[in-house]
């Protein structure tokens, strides 16, 4: 029994590692881009202007994509990979980004715009991700995009996590939700050492931005402190207030704020 | 066992995946705006008009001194949505939040043998919670008295600070008879109800200051032709000369723990700093230069004072520590500083500073690090902290009216006001808290 214990135990413990370590070795991956590269590339099959009623039949009668793919493509690869079971695997990588490009039709022209680019120098796979690659993202960071493009064959799980990938928040948008919570939280003046008294709140969002829970996640000190928690009030009365409730933030981008963590730090303001 | 295992399984991946995907940012400015506040009449069942009056009353009492501590904004009675009956039980915080209520306060009070049992409830609306329920027992005439001890549960739940509003102030009062100045000294509720005077205005009184049980106040007077300090037991009216010191002694205060009075003592052109041990009446001196040391104040712990010397060529506030004697200088200097205070959370130290012909109220910390003006006019001095060290009152000469005045304002330079009084007021002292 024990031993039956102790294996299943290290089995799980094993299995528990593999998942915390895959997000630390690949703490990125949520921005690489190698679902961008065939969503773009299946965009562009159906010409720069595609549309969502195309994106839809694409899906309903995959036999025809290949009819209606441009020309180039098709040329380039079959070119590359003659053989009929190479074919058949480029099939399936250009089944997934269907179903990806069905949920992102709505995307952007310039993505559309990015996507010829792409599409013309689709051999080489470097020069794919280095051209999508978002202004931000360093070599480095291209380098393990390699990588997970590997292993979003193999393992269809952190694929999944890849589909927040298009939903990624921007500058601008962190700005503006700063700017919303800054003029909702009253902040209480004139207490003492209120700039060591930091509260971290954590709040879940519905996707209209209406708050569904807000609750204190972590403070500096005690909350027995009665200084703290009166800041830490301030601050869920911030998140609570009005002003905030909703928070408007970019609803196609829900996978990316559905869960915040919002720290209240005084600091800066008090100095 | 398999099931505990998978379900733990579960739990930790799950947890691991919404670390992932939770999104972190940090505010680090926020707005200094009042709490908005809206105060209710307690609800009583089948209340006299007197009753009613006195709801009235205590419902007034606590809505003035909130308003005045600068840091709440009472909404207008007129827009409430709810009756107090409305509220006996719990009120309807979506008729609470359309008039950007945030803190409301309800009660109740029951008549219980002509004594008066007073529930007082605080909501949190924004949060949709009760945050305090306290109850008080009391009998008529005390109603006012209940209203500060109120006022002070409120201030100290919403604000984390302890309360001053069950407080007093001392002062002089300067009136005119017959085309004469008579300065009295006088003790009123911070709010400036129940003013009592405690001197004649016979003799010149000035620098009152309280014992911090509030039995004795310690000023110097003109009483015996050369200025000199008295002690004055409030409630006996007896007064003791401090009859060791032939020259004049001036500017006293007392210990925290009202044990030890300190005073300056001048002889020969020059002054020094004594303190006297109020049970023993035996006298020490504390500084012995050719300087003038004067205005000592103590520390909230008693260990050390902080006084004005011109020993470093002008006036300047230094601190001295009085087990070591180690004397430090703490102003930074470019003015005249004098009549420094602790205040009594320690962290800071308030004073008059007079600079290119204008007066200043500043505070510093206690090493002399951050000096902030928080107050200037033509003529102003002598500030004295509220007991929660939130809050200072000093004394203005109004330019227009030539008249003397109370001022309070908020350590954070907000709230600047006048504390009414009949007639012209300086000096001012603020008490500790009333005893519970």
């Amino acid at each position: 029994m024990k031993k039956s214990l102790l294996i299943s135990l290290s089995a799980h413990l094993l299995l528990m590692l593999m998942f915390v370590g895959i997000n630390f070795i690949f703490p990125k991956t949520v921005e690489v881009p190698p679902r961008v590269v065939m969503d773009v590339a299946l965009a562009v099959d159906k010409g720069a202007k595609a549309k969502k009623t195309k994106v839809k039949k694409q899906k309903k009668k995959p036999a025809q994509k290949k009819k209606k793919e441009p020309k180039k493509v098709k040329k380039k690869v079959v070119k590359k990979k003659p053989k009929p079971q190479k074919k058949k695997q480029v099939k399936k990588k250009i089944k997934k980004p269907v179903l990806k490009a069905k949920q992102k039709s709505k995307t952007k022209a310039k993505k559309e715009i990015k996507s010829k680019k792409v599409l013309k120098d689709l051999k080489p796979k470097k020069k794919v991700i280095s051209e999508n690659d978002t202004k931000k993202t360093t070599v480095k960071k291209k380098d393990k995009s390699k990588k997970v493009i590997n292993d979003v064959k193999k393992s269809p799980n952190v694929s999944k996590t890849n589909s927040n990938l298009d939903g990624k928040l921007t500058k601008d948008d962190l700005i503006e939700l700063r700017n919303q919570i800054k003029q909702c939280w009253k902040v209480p003046a004139g207490i003492q050492n209120a700039e060591n008294l930091v509260t971290k709140v954590k709040v879940a969002l519905k996707p209209n931005g209406k708050i569904i829970n807000a609750e204190i996640y972590s403070t500096s000190i005690s909350t027995s402190n009665q200084f703290m928690r009166v800041m830490s009030e301030s601050a869920l009365r911030a998140i609570l207030s009005d002003g905030c409730n909703p928070l408007k933030l970019p609803k196609s981008k829900y996978k990316q704020w559905k869960n915040i963590i919002i720290t209240f730090d005084p600091k800066q303001m008090l100095n | 066992m398999k099931k505990i295992f998978l379900s733990l399984f579960l739990l930790l991946t799950s947890i691991n995946i919404s670390f992932a995907e939770t999104l972190e940012i940090s505010i680090t400015e926020g707005e200094v705006k009042k709490t908005n506040i809206a105060i209710s009449n307690f609800y009583m069942e089948d209340s006299s008009s007197k009753e009613k009056k006195m709801i009235a009353n205590i419902n007034a009492v606590i809505t003035n001194n909130l308003k005045n501590s600068g840091l709440f904004e009472a909404i207008d009675k007129n827009a409430f949505m709810q009756k107090p009956f409305d509220m006996r039980f719990r009120p309807d915080f979506s008729s609470w939040r359309p008039i950007n209520t945030e803190i409301l306060i309800t009660g109740k009070v029951i008549n219980i043998n002509n004594k008066y049992k007073i529930e007082m409830y605080i909501w949190d609306v924004t949060r949709q919670k009760q945050i305090l329920a306290k109850k008080y027992m009391i009998s008529y005439p005390s109603w006012r008295r209940l209203s500060h001890l109120i006022s002070d549960d409120i201030y100290t739940r919403i604000t984390g600070e302890t309360g001053y509003f069950d407080s007093r102030i001392l002062f002089v009062s300067e009136s005119k008879k017959d085309g004469r100045r008579i300065k009295r000294i006088a003790i009123m509720d911070q709010d400036g109800a129940n003013i009592k005077y405690i001197t004649n205005g016979k003799y010149i009184a000035l620098t009152p200051r309280f014992s911090p049980d509030k039995k004795k106040i310690a000023y110097m007077s003109y009483k015996r032709g050369v200025p000199a300090v008295f002690l004055h037991d409030i409630k006996t009216g007896k007064i003791q000369f401090l009859g060791k010191f032939r020259n004049m002694t001036y500017a006293p205060n007392f210990s925290p723990d009202g044990s030890k009075m300190i005073f300056a003592y001048a002889e020969k052109g020059n002054s020094n700093i004594w303190e006297m041990n109020v049970e023993t009446g035996r006298f020490r001196q504390i500084t012995k230069n050719k300087h003038i040391d004067t205005s000592p104040a103590y520390a909230p712990d008693g260990e050390s004072i902080v006084f004005t010397s011109d020993r470093t060529g002008s006036a300047q506030i230094h601190t001295l520590n009085l087990n070591s004697g180690v004397v430090k200088k703490i102003s930074p200097g470019g003015g005249v500083y004098t009549t420094p205070v602790w205040s009594p959370r320690g962290d800071l130290i308030a004073y008059t500073k007079q600079q290119q012909g204008k007066f200043y109220i500043g505070v510093m910390n206690i090493d002399g690090t951050g000096e902030r003006l928080i107050s200037n006019s033509f003529l102003e001095e002598g500030p004295s902290f509220a007991p929660n060290g939130r809050s200072i009152v000093f004394s203005r000469n109004d330019i227009s009216s030539l008249k003397t005045k109370l001022m309070s304002i908020d350590i954070t330079g907000y709230n600047l006001r006048e504390v009414k009084t009949p007639h012209g007021a300086s000096d001012p002292n603020w008490s500790s808290l009333n005893k519970r």
